[in-house]
This record gives structure tokens, sequence and C-alpha cells, in this order.
């Protein structure tokens, strides 16, 4: 890893397709041998060593485990070991190493591509975003939001729980691609005072105090964290090359301010869930006809929510019970380029707001059967959008169609023989707005071995038109809900104590894909636009090594994909490859931390090439370094790599140029508690 | 957020490839390695490991010498409330010496007769006793292993705790301090934290 720091003749070779089938090829004949080995045989524990012992991987009842081998998708935990090392700063750069997954940004909000999906002008909403179980994606745009506006500081989060396929049979819409459950922390993980200062190139700062311990008895986390950047100093845009539009140069206009508090309070079966999140971010590229360079276009979301559940064990069933509140408010400003005529200064308002209720019992029937059952309704009683000139006062939208959804869910796991069991799961949503959708998956999963595992799974699922959609643009038809069906096959082999490998193919078929129409500018509507045809594979191996060396090395293979045309999707790569390798480099103190990410060429909307590029980023984490003290020093961009991300409808831009190296250090103290 | 596009969503032409060879070629070779490698059994249930952490705890202590009466009288492992392992403490550890003592099970139903422990188990379901444990104990030279999050929060030693289906384990220094009981520097080493 220092090497490659040093050589840059290793940047120009990792540009090269080549360099990743040596890489890929050399590693896979490496695991050939390990699994070659001859296995060592004890079945006396106690005759090994500790190390030994602490290298073994143990399988318990805990949910944890089950969840990544026996859960009924494929699923990856990003812990917050691996959070800590990786130097990561938002939800975006966390998921940015997963398998499979890639981030665009605009400049605006990061959009989320799994498995080769990732519309241009899509705010994620194929993609179930929840914190402990509660939905995040709002009432209005339903938009996963995981750059800096996700409610969450990253110092919050224990770990982030990626399940892959459809699951809208336990979560109904939007659980279409993948489900993205972040996990916070425990108030007894915190266990006292912790501040975090860091700050970065392009003037960033941030900044954050969590507490966490026992106050009258109730288990208490309260967190507060701020971030502010003033985003890069110049952004050239030849699209804007012109002298009415400062000859193509954006100047601080790229400035991006958020804050959030998280509080979580728990007390015998009840536990409190309250957070808030607030971000300000100015755009650059003059998006939506907006006056380039102009600091007046901005952009503010501010997400928060309240969660209060019980639960209680009696006998062989767990009983949970919670209700929430959500409230989500967008309010854009904007000064409108009307050329030869003088800009209009346009507002853009959302604010959507729900309230919900979920009943779930865990049960085990005949010591054999688990069952989980539930009802969940959610009321999205205010669903307001406005979009206005200001002066003259004019109207373009004025909405507020309230919604709700209500379902029943229930989900069993049947052993069949000691081998293979069958998880078959099945949902009915009640939308007034889609009537009635049935969502049904079922996995097959066979353990041949204790290391190996074999799923196979099919599931249906859905996305109903959100509100943004139906009532947003003046003139738009009624729209169908988009339904998508999944076949998926997963193999995972544990090759020694080290070593894990995984494969995992899968066929999605999306019908009725709901997209921007054909039609220009105002006119413009929404679609049901046919049928979208994507299937791929994704190998990945991971290593973990009792000196606590850790790495994974992914790649994925899409090698279908057809859009409605029958042609390439936009931002849709064919090629994904990442590396996440992770060295002690001072006893269990420092950690030398390199994660790197390949993505191949990738199409824009107005049919044209975005080239492919590989990343390196890389951390430095000094893990009590003193008694109290975390330190953590990460590069972004390592070799400086000039690429770009896809650009949506709303830009003039064909693609969005990405931010070349940027350097960022933080400390961590702790006061009081362990 | 979003207002009226100025364009409309244009169709793509792209070139479409027949099926990729190498992610094929990369299928085969996990498929091979899944077939070599399936002998390993480097995972094992999640008591066994801990019986045998808990015989290398007891290896890597030292108890006061006044408490054993001769060379002869045993170690004693003990469990309360339960027994979480069912049964695997008593088979990895019986019949075996440490430190020059015969090993031996006890499973004590009650918060009594601590004192003829020396390495005492607590499991998760036997926290909320944790405090008269605690108590009972009073600056005894009991070595108290756990495996619950506020188990050293509570007094106890040694808590098990489990990392990427691992298990790691952390130390209250200062409560074996305190009941006079000295870790070895191996044990040390290898605790991911310890609290001083």
């Amino acid at each position: 890893m220092q090497a490659s720091a040093s050589s840059t003749g290793l940047s120009s070779l990792m540009h090269r397709p080549a360099f990743w089938r040596v890489i890929f090829s050399s590693a896979a004949l490496l695991l050939l041998f390990c699994g070659a080995l001859p296995a060592q045989d004890s079945s006396d524990l106690t005759d090994r060593s500790l190390q030994d012992l602490m290298n073994m991987k143990v399988y318990s009842a805990s949910r944890y485990s089950q969840l990544v081998s026996e859960a009924p998708a494929s699923v990856t935990v990003i812990s917050r070991d691996q959070i800590e090392r990786g130097g990561y700063r938002t939800l975006a750069d966390i998921l940015r190493s997963v398998r499979g997954f890639y981030i665009s940004y605009d400049r605006q909000y990061s959009y989320l591509g799994v498995r080769g999906f990732s519309d241009s002008g899509d705010y994620n909403t194929r993609v179930l975003l929840m914190v402990d179980g509660h939905r995040m994606n709002d009432a209005i745009y339903e938009q996963a939001m995981i750059g800096t506006e996700f409610v969450l500081d990253v110092g919050t989060i224990e770990r982030v729980e990626i399940t892959r396929g459809p699951s809208s049979s336990l979560y109904g819409t939007n659980a279409v691609f993948a489900v993205v459950n972040v996990i916070t922390r425990n108030a007894s993980d915190v266990s006292g005072l912790e501040v975090e200062g860091g700050a970065g190139t392009l003037n960033t700062y941030r900044g954050r105090i969590t507490y966490g311990g026992t106050v009258a008895g109730v288990n208490a986390l309260l967190s507060g964290a701020f971030y502010g950047s003033r985003g890069n100093k110049r952004l050239y845009y030849p699209e804007y090359d012109s002298p009415v539009t400062n000859n193509g140069i954006a100047r601080d206009v790229d400035d991006d301010q958020a804050w959030n508090l998280l509080a979580t309070l728990s007390i015998r079966g009840f536990r409190f869930q309250a957070a808030y999140s607030d971000r300000d971010k100015g755009d650059p590229t003059g998006s939506f006809a907006d006056v380039f360079n102009n600091p007046w276009n901005r952009e503010r979301d501010a997400r928060g929510y309240l969660d209060l559940r019980y639960e209680r064990t009696i006998g062989e069933t767990t009983l949970m019970a919670r209700t929430y509140y959500d409230r989500y408010v967008n309010d854009g400003q904007f000064l409108q380029d009307y050329s030869p005529d003088p800009p209009v200064f346009n507002r853009d308002f959302g604010r959507g707001e729900s309230w919900g209720a979920e009943f779930q019992a865990i049960s085990t029937l005949r010591n054999r059967y688990k069952v989980v059952s539930g009802f969940e309704y959610r009321n999205d009683f205010r669903q307001e959008m406005l979009n206005y000139n200001v002066d003259p006062l004019s109207y373009y939208t004025k909405s507020d169609h309230p919604s709700f959804v209500a379902a029943p869910y229930i989900e069993a796991e049947i052993p069949l023989t000691s081998r293979l069991s069958l998880a078959p799961s099945l949902r009915a949503d009640y939308n007034p707005r889609v009537n009635w959708m049935v969502s049904p998956r079922a996995a097959l999963n066979y353990r041949f071995t204790d290391k190996t595992r074999a799923k196979l799974i099919y599931g249906e699922s859905f996305r109903s038109p959100n509100s943004y959609e139906l009532y947003y643009l003046e003139g738009q038809q009624p729209l169908h809900a988009e339904r998508i069906a999944t076949w998926e096959g997963d193999f995972e082999q544990e090759l020694d104590s080290h070593l894990s490998a995984s494969l995992s193919a899968f066929y999605n078929k999306t019908n009725h894909f709901i997209a921007m129409g054909e039609d220009d500018f105002w006119g413009s509507q929404f679609v049901n636009e046919g049928q979208q045809k994507l299937a791929g594979v994704e190998t990945e191996m991971r290593g973990h090594w009792l000196n606590g060396t850790a790495a994974t090395l992914s790649y994925s293979n899409d090698f279908e994909q057809r859009d409605v045309s029958g042609a390439v999707p936009e931002n849709s790569p064919k090629h994904i490859a990442k590396l996440y390798l992770s060295v002690p480099v001072f006893h269990q103190k420092l950690f030398a931390t390199m994660d790197a990410q390949y993505l191949s060429h990738r199409m824009t909307i107005h049919d044209e090439r975005v080239s492919s590029y590989v990343v390196v980023n890389l951390t430095l984490f000094g893990k009590q370094i003193r008694k109290d003290l975390d330190l953590t020093f990460r590069v972004d961009n390592l070799f400086n790599k000039r690429y770009s991300d896809p650009a949506a409808q709303q830009h003039l831009q064909n693609a969005i140029p990405q931010d070349g190296r940027t350097v960022s250090g933080k400390l961590l103290w702790r006061f009081g508690g362990k | 957020m979003q207002r009226p596009l100025p364009t409309g969503r244009r169709l793509l032409r792209g070139k479409r490839r027949p099926i990729w060879i190498q992610g094929f070629t990369i299928m085969a070779l996990l498929l091979a390695m899944g077939q070599r490698a399936q002998a390993a059994p480097e995972s094992a249930n999640e008591y066994s490991v801990k019986a045998a952490f808990l015989f290398h705890f007891a290896q890597l202590t030292t108890w006061p010498p006044r408490i054993f009466t001769s060379t002869g009288s045993p170690l004693v492992f003990c469990t309360i409330g339960k027994d979480p392992f069912g049964g695997v403490l008593d088979s990895a550890v019986e019949n075996k010496i440490v430190q020059g003592h015969p090993a031996k099970v006890l499973h004590l139903k009650q918060v009594i007769g601590l004192e003829g422990c020396h390495l005492l188990f607590i499991g998760t379901q036997e926290m909320p006793r944790m405090p008269a444990i605690i108590a009972a104990l009073h600056g005894l030279p009991v070595l108290t292993v756990g495996e619950a999050d506020e188990f050293l929060k509570q007094g106890g030693m040694i808590d098990f705790r489990s990392q990427d289906d691992r298990l790691r384990f952390d130390v209250n220094l200062e409560a074996a301090q305190s009941s006079n009981l000295a870790f070895s520097s191996t044990l040390l080493s290898l605790a991911r934290t310890i609290t001083r």
C-alpha cells in the first residue's frame, strides 16, 4: 500500500482494465492455493492458541450473523471498524465501497447506483433507506438522501446493513433494488462524551459532540454535528463558456452547510428516537435553466422524525409496536434565466408530513417454523408542493394530495430438510393511488456444508408513482405503479478462517418503468415507459487476518443492459471493480487503508460517453494514539484523477466533473466512560 | 428541489455486446475454489470457542498463591444460573491441568458459594444478578468473565465481544487488580481494549 502511494507508475497502470484483470486472476489463484492447503483438524479447541481462537469464525443465534448467511437475500454489512479505518465521512462514502454500488454527484445530491441502475433524473427512489428500521425516503419525492443531506453524522453510525434485491414483500414501495438500513450506535457503545473536530481542503470543517450514558435509569444517546464547506472556489463548465455567463466559470457557488441532531432514549422495552437534519447547498451547475454563476441558486432540505417503539418477548413470541411522525421540507430558491428578458426569482417549496403505526409479531411455531407477521399503516397527510415566480407572482405548481398506505405482511422460515430451508414472504399494500399491490418473495437456502451455501431467490417488488411524479408537472396524466420481477442466485463459500468468497447472479425486469417523457420543457410529463432489463454477476472475496489486516476485492459485470428502447441505459457502467485493503502499520494503533473503485464508461442522456475511471483514496487511522484520542487523515482521489458523472435532464452539461485530490483530517476525543 | 425540466429525455442508442466472458471465468474460478476448500473446519460453535478461551484465560492469570492450599487442589471454573455452555465447558476443561492444578467445573444455581470459584462466567441471561454477584465477591480473587455490553462497567474483568463474527475480548484491569489478580502480557496484548 505504501508502495502504491509513492509509485506514480502504478497509478497509470491502474487505469488499464488489464491491470485489474491481472489483480483478479492472481487473487483467484491465491485463493485456489489457500483452499488446497491441508486443513487443521482438532476437535479439542483448548489445544489451539488464543490467537487461533480469535481468528475462528463463531456462529451463534445472534441476529447479526443470521442476517448475513441466512437472510433470504444477498447482504453486506459495513461495520463501524470499517467506517473508522476507511475514514468515510458520509453515507455516500460508505456505500461507494459496497460491491456493485456506485455513486454519482451533481453538486446537489448524491445518487446511488445499484446493479447497473441509476437513471439520470431519478432521486434514489428505487432504493429504500432506513435508520434503525425507520423509513427515510420522504413523502413527496421519496428520495433516499445519502450525501451531506443524510439525516445522521457518520460518527453516530454503528453499522450499515445492505440487502440487495427486492424487499417490497416486507417494506412496500421503493424497496426495489436494495434496502439500506443504517443502525445507530448504542448509548453503551459511546459510554461518555465524544468530541470530534475536523478540517480539510475546500475550506471544509466539521464537528460533532456525542454523549452516551445512563441518566436516571434511561439509556441516552445524544448527538449533534455540523458540516460546512466553501466548496470549489472555481468550477469551469465549457457548456457555459460565453461572456454572458462568466466564460463558464462558477465562482464561489459550491458551498455546502449541514447540521443534524439525534436523540435515542431507551428504558426497558421502550425506545424513543428523534432525528433532525438541515442542509443548505449552493448550485454551481446552473441546472433547471437558472442564471449561471449566481449565489442565489440554493436548495435546502430539512428532514426529521420521531419514532417510539415498544418491544416485549412473551414465551416464544416477540411483539413490537411502534408509532412515528415524519417531516420533510425542501426549500429551493433560484434566479431563472429568461434572457433576453430580465431574470425572475423562482421558489420551489415542498413539505411532506406523515404519521404511521406498525405492529409486528415474531414467533416460533412448534420449535421449527419462524413466522414474522405484521401490519403497517402510514398516512402521508401532507404532500404540499409549490413552485412560483415571486414577482410577478405566478404559480406553476400548487398541489397537496394526501395519501395513505395500509399493508399487512407475513414472512416465514421453513426448514424443509436439515440442509434446505424456504423463506417465503408476502405483503399487500393498499394505496388509493394504485389500489392493491401484492409483493411476493421466496428464497431457497441450501447449506452444502458449514462453509458453503447457496440461495435462490425470486421476488416481485413495486414502486407507486410518488407525489412529485403525479402532481408536480402541469397536465400530468395518471400513472401506473412500476413493477419489478427479480431472479437471483447467490453462492457463498468460506475458504478458510481468513478468506471467504461470494458470487451472485441477478436478473431484473422492470415493467411500466416511470421516467420523464420525451416532451420538451414545460410540456414535459412522467410516463410509464415500458420494459427495462438488467442482468449481471457480482463476485467478492473477503479476507480478515489476525494481525488486523482486512481486504475486500469485488467485481461486478452487468452483461445485459437494456432500457425501454433496447439501448444501454444511461449512467450504467458495465464493469465495476473495488478494492478495500486495510493494514495495521503500527501494532493495532495505526491503520493504513486504501479503497479504490474502478467504473467502466457510462452513457449520458445525450448519448455520449463518460469515460471510465479508477479513483484511489487513502486513509491513515490512529486508534487511541493517546489513551482517549483517535486521529484520522484521509486523501480522496490520491492520484488526482479527472473524472465526471453523467448529468441529468435539468443540466445543460453532458457530465458533471468531480473533485480532484482533496485532503482532510479529524481528531476524536473521548471523555469518561470506559 | 425538482422543477420542470428544460429538455426532454432522449432515447439512447447504445451498442449491445455479447455476454462477457470474463464474468464467467471468475465464476468458474470461484466454483473451483469452492470445491477445493470444503474441508477446512475453521468455524465453530460460539460456546465451544468461549470455553477454550476460558481455559486460556485461566492459564494466563495469576492468582494470589495463598488461595491454593496445595498443588493438588483444583482450579475451579464456575457458571451461574442456566449453563450457557450446555455442558461444553465441562468436556473442554475437565481432566486438564491448569498451572499445575486439575481443572474442575461447577454450575452454581444461586449467588452462593462463589468463594469456591477461581473463574466465574456470567452469561447475558444473568446480568440482572450482576450487582448481587459483585457484592458477594467483594474483592475475592475470582476472575469474572462475561459477554454483555455493560459487563465491564458493572465491575466485570474480561468481556467477550463479537466482531466480524469473531470473538474478541475487553479487559478491565482495574477490577482485576483490586481483586489481587494479575494478567500475563500475552493476555493483555490480545485484548481489544484495556480499562486501567
